[in-house]
């Protein structure tokens, strides 16, 4: 998945699934937690969102904390997941 | 909840022999439970009565006092010291057993229960259908049920103001963690969730959304009860957390006070029989 389609894949969840009733336009530079667009628990649901769709798994362990809560940090953080490894067989 | 290692649990066992301190009862949770508390009524065929995440017994304490004599009440809670503290206060009221226990293994026999209530201790489950699947074990198939616990949208204006605050302290992932700790759901998750256990013409979901003003001295007396999710904080960083946490709620104030909208659900069970 390239970059545009990860961005674009991030903002389309955002705009159904936003926590504010506010008209906010969602962009690669939006900021989310403070302005309130989303909340902890929709990044939860965000994660998932694009780890299902992607097949990557995202490692929150290292991300940088003012990036995480913006668009286009938050896909780059993606974008450095590995692929979800497949179960070894028994 | 589960009786190993959670911090939620440890949290409040831990402050256990503070809970009923006058500011934690005046605070927007200790009125938010005495509400609840004033609309559970105990029936006359009630035989057994359940408490889960019984607390410090102050509820079942007041329902036993009222109940006739044949009702027998049990709290049950995961927190050691709770336990403790609701044996102590229902020491002289013989139908009044304490056990420790959670809402995923709760320690009584398949239906045998008469009525079971909970006051605002549902949403910290960490097994939603164990739980769920529990609680219809342990009814009677005319047994019935009111479970208060807070919803999805609980306390939106603190963390709107207190979420960069948090994610700047903890990092994405512990954020994330704590946020894992609470099961806050919304109306019609939590309708199907209890809809695929219980039958649906005996059940009943309610919301309701109440705002609370306090004072931000007032509101930090019952910031404890969340403090399982900062244990992680460095403790060198939480002061310094915790005093922009403070002027970030502050900057919420208006002449009523500080406002905190508490989103609850109610889980209804009347008359029933399992599906």
């Amino acid at each position: 998945m390239t970059q545009e389609q990860l961005l674009q894949l991030l903002i389309d969840w955002i705009k159904s699934n936003k926590r504010t009733s506010n008209h906010t336009d969602i962009s690669p530079d939006t900021e989310l937690l403070e302005s309130g667009i989303l909340d902890s628990f929709a990044f939860l649901d965000l994660i998932l969102h694009v780890e299902s769709k992607t097949g990557l798994q995202i490692d929150l362990a290292d991300a940088d904390p003012r990036e995480f809560a913006i668009v286009r940090g938050l896909s780059n953080l993606a974008l450095k997941s590995q692929p979800v490894q497949p179960c070894p067989q028994a | 909840m589960s009786t190993s290692v959670n911090p939620i649990v440890e949290t409040y066992s831990r402050l256990a022999h503070e809970y009923d301190d006058e500011a934690n009862f005046q605070s927007c949770w200790g009125r938010a439970s005495e509400r609840a508390l004033s609309s559970i009524h105990v029936l006359g065929d009630h035989r057994l009565v359940v408490d889960m995440g019984c607390g410090s017994g102050r509820a079942i304490h007041a329902l036993a006092a009222g109940a006739p004599p044949h009702t027998r009440f049990v709290g049950i809670d995961p927190a050691e010291n709770m336990c403790r503290v609701a044996a102590q206060k229902t020491a002289l009221q013989k139908a009044v057993q304490v056990r420790q226990g959670s809402f995923e293994n709760i320690p009584l026999e398949s239906a045998s229960v008469d009525y079971l209530y909970s006051i605002l201790a549902f949403h910290w489950v960490t097994d939603l259908a164990a739980s769920v699947a529990e609680l219809a074990r342990v009814l009677k198939p005319n047994g019935e049920m009111d479970l208060f616990f807070i919803g999805r949208d609980n306390g939106r204006e603190f963390i709107q103001k207190t979420s960069a605050i948090f994610l700047k302290y903890m990092g994405p992932a512990l954020l994330l963690d704590s946020a894992r700790l609470r099961k806050q759901l919304t109306r019609d998750a939590a309708l199907q969730l209890f809809s695929g256990v219980f039958e649906p013409s005996c059940l009943s979901v309610e919301e309701s959304f109440r705002t609370y003003f306090d004072t931000l001295e007032g509101h930090w007396s019952w910031w404890v009860r969340v403090e399982g999710h900062f244990v992680k904080i460095p403790p060198e960083k939480k002061t310094q957390c915790d005093r922009e946490v403070r002027a970030a709620l502050q900057t919420l104030s208006e002449p009523r006070g500080i406002p905190y909208t508490i989103h609850e659900l109610h889980v209804r069970v009347r008359r029933r029989s399992f599906i």
